[in-house]
């Protein structure tokens, strides 16, 4: 059962999706602000958020960004009709869809299904083992093995590694891996990826000189390919 | 070519099976399309929701370094223009000077983002008079870590 977490202070708005989407065979979570919604988007692993961005203890894009901070799970925010910077706000900080009020529950349905397939076929966020054709990477053991044997990586080579396999498909930039493993102050130090890309290519890769599954994308930052 | 076929194109290479009819189709489509920047900027030169062009456009400007190809999709899009110039200001924090430091003009977007930056002159100032508690919190953290 897909079970949604719907965050919103207004408790006829809150009872009313309850309702609908109980009885349509979602599990509700409710939040009537923004604490109590990231207490429980971590306590009751909803699958879904719905979020309402006005909400009485703190801006709705600040719930985003909280969530953000550890979790890629589907955020659909529901917006004003009147307010087009809003929706600009809510997407910049992370959230995947909008629904403008007011709504039907059609509509909402739609969008609901939607970033739930999304989200399927991303695959289970936390999965702990990535495998290539090359080399297996098990993210809850922080081990690498290459033809059955256990790859020694340094810590930094490891953390950069963590970020490519936990986004595996997808560009990361330069500046996102270099402020994930070594930190804000050196977002400008990307020589740093070249050295240690080559070097995990030289451990993994099966010709490090042509590689499959750790790209650049020349200008704009890496990709991990299975 | 038509905004149609431009969309196409970009839907084949990212393998999208989005209703690009649908603005949340064509935002699941330019998310998908980071990738491909020449493709995703011919699309978003026809897309005719503004609220979905800025979106896509401040995302692209985490990933490029020159944002004026960019701009021109937009022209009159000031929140961009903004982003675009407030990105330019994050880039050098460590090089600011005091004169350049102009907290009523930047937005609760960039003061965030400079409260991480380990540049102590911009972090100093964030700390005693950052517009948000989380703001001022937050650069007084970044400068105890900031080694001397």
């Amino acid at each position: 059962m897909t079970k949604v977490l719907v965050v919103d202070d207004e408790p006829q708005i809150v009872r009313a999706l309850r309702i609908n989407l109980s009885a349509r065979g979602y599990e509700v979570l409710t939040a009537f602000d923004g604490a109590t919604a990231l207490r429980l988007a971590a306590d009751g692993k909803p699958d879904v958020v719905v979020l309402d961005l006005g909400l009485p203890d703190m801006d709705g894009t600040e719930v985003i960004a909280g969530l953000r901070g550890w979790t890629t799970l589907p955020i659909i925010v529901l917006s004003a009709r009147t307010d087009s910077s809003d929706k600009v706000d809510a997407l910049d900080a992370g959230a995947d869809d909008y629904v403008t009020k007011p709504f039907g529950m059609d509509e909402l349905l739609a969008r609901l299904r939607a970033a739930v397939r999304r989200s399927a076929v991303a695959g289970p966020e936390d999965e702990p083992v990535v495998k290539t054709g090359s080399f297996t990477v098990d993210l809850a053991a922080k081990r690498v093995l290459r033809d059955g044997a256990e790859v020694h990586l340094t810590p930094t080579e490891w953390g950069l590694l963590e970020v490519l396999a936990r986004n595996a498909g997808k560009l990361v930039a330069q500046k996102q891996l270099l402020r994930d493993v070594w930190g804000p102050a050196y977002e400008k130090e990307t020589h740093y990826l070249r050295v240690y890309l080559a070097q995990l290519r030289r451990k993994l890769e099966p010709e490090p000189a042509r590689p499959r599954h750790l790209l650049t994308e020349p200008g704009m930052g890496y990709r991990f390919e299975l | 070519m038509t905004a149609e076929d431009v969309l196409a194109d970009l839907a084949r290479e990212t393998g999208c099976a989005a209703d690009l009819t649908s603005e949340h189709g064509r935002w699941e489509l330019y998310q998908a399309s980071f990738g491909t920047l020449d493709l995703l900027r011919a699309a978003l030169a026809h897309e005719p929701d503004a609220v979905l062009r800025t979106s896509v456009l401040l995302r692209v400007f985490d990933l490029v370094d020159d944002h004026g190809p960019w701009l021109d999709l937009a022209p009159d899009d000031t929140y961009a223009q903004r982003r675009s110039r407030e990105i330019g200001i994050l880039r050098r924090a460590v090089d600011l000077v005091p004169d350049e430091i102009d907290l009523p003009a930047w937005s609760d977007w960039l003061q965030l983002r400079l409260a991480e930056v380990s540049a102590p002159t911009v972090l100093r100032v964030l700390a005693a008079e950052g517009r948000t508690k989380r703001v001022r919190r937050l650069a007084d953290a970044t400068l105890r870590a900031v080694p001397d």
